[in-house]
């Protein structure tokens, strides 16, 4: 449902009962972008976070994601996967650049999930996160197949070919409405610390 | 190590209400009744006690069987990947260092002879840094041994200052 604009009462709109559910239950829950669903900060290591059910009723999604992994590597990607599809359904695709070079990577073939951003891990420099923001538009369409793009960045050391900016691109080869989307890190797990949020984006 | 649990979220389930919701709205209740507004305060204490049953739509639950084999192939998976990766990723590192040594060998190889049209200052500077610039091939080509992960490669040699040649 598109947003709808608010009654003016300097216009002498009144601000009835259907309004309320018009202006503020019918544009919170479709309209605006609002979050869905937050991780919160991560307590405990945690294998993968698992969004289920997640409502038909906006236009596009973004994830938000501050998080490290714990494998013993100074990096590790993040991989997505919707509707709990593990066979070989996706494609991916990474531009990557450093100080020290600019590389590409893909998966054109088919694969059983997504990378969508590179992570900071246990043996990078401490305290350092990536920070990975994921925009999956018209995820709930029935016509298309459904793609995502990220962009992340992650420091790891000081000094030559110590961080990584990456833009990141995919496909799921699935028209169904996208309704529970997996992130997990490539090896080990979600640092303690970590943070995933999720964000219905409305149209117009 | 334990396997580490799932962080899985229903957004079927009602959120609960943010902290201190409850409390606030129970306040308002007794500020309504206070005014006489009997029906409404009872509404919201009603309301107030059906927020407070509102669980937590996220549980951290481990690993089910399903999981804990999807989770090994995965991880096997992005091993091979990895493996790919940094093939490509040395691949690019030792094509930079071909690049660079190409592009110095018409000037700084043993044998090689200036170009009789190059600027005199400009083969002063050559002549003058030669030991600097043969330190710094030797350092190209002995980069890719020194290289333990491409994809977190050592700091690249760094050509001399002068004569300042632009490398690419």
């Amino acid at each position: 449902m598109p947003y709808v604009a608010v009654p003016d009462h300097l216009a002498g709109d009144v601000f009835t009962l259907a309004n309320w559910q018009t202006h503020i239950e019918g544009n919170l829950n479709a309209g605006v972008e609002r979050p869905l669903f937050d991780s919160g900060i991560l307590g405990v290591a945690a294998a993968s976070v698992d969004i289920t059910s997640i409502p038909a009723t906006f236009a596009h999604l973004r994830l938000v994601a501050v998080a490290r992994g714990d494998t013993a590597a100074t990096t590790t990607d993040l991989r997505m996967r919707f509707n709990n599809d593990t066979a070989a359904s996706y494609f991916d695709a990474v531009g990557q650049d450093t100080d020290v070079a600019h590389s590409t990577s893909g998966n054109f073939t088919a694969v059983s999930s997504m990378i969508c951003g590179r992570l900071s891990a246990a043996t990078a420099i401490a305290g350092y996160p990536g920070v990975v923001v994921i925009d999956i538009p018209g995820y709930a369409g029935t016509t298309f197949t459904k793609g995502f793009v990220s962009q992340s960045y992650n420091f790891v050391t000081n000094g030559t070919g110590g961080e990584f900016v990456r833009v990141h691109g995919g496909t799921w080869n699935g028209n169904a409405a996208v309704n529970r989307i997996t992130l997990f890190p490539n090896a080990g797990n979600f640092a303690a610390g970590s943070r995933v949020t999720l964000y219905g984006m409305g149209g117009m | 190590m334990a396997d580490a649990p799932v962080l899985t979220v229903d957004l079927s389930l009602e959120a609960p209400p943010p902290e201190g919701f409850v409390e606030r709205i129970r306040a308002e209740a007794l500020d309504l009744l206070a005014a006489g507004e009997v029906e409404k305060a009872q509404n919201v204490l009603a309301e107030a006690s059906r927020l407070e049953q509102i669980g937590p739509r996220e549980t951290m639950r481990p690993m089910n069987a399903d999981e804990l084999k999807q989770r090994d192939t995965d991880q096997q998976a992005a091993a091979d990947q990895l493996t790919v990766d940094r093939k490509r990723a040395a691949g690019g590192l030792r094509a930079k260092r071909d690049r660079w040594l190409a592009q110095t060998d018409a000037l700084f190889l043993p044998d090689a002879s200036l170009p009789t049209d190059m600027p005199q200052a400009l083969k002063d500077a050559i002549n003058a840094n030669r030991p600097a610039w043969a330190k710094f091939r030797q350092a190209l080509r002995d980069y890719p041994s020194t290289v333990t992960d491409p994809l977190a490669p050592p700091d690249f040699p760094q050509p001399p200052a002068s004569p300042a040649l632009i490398l690419s």
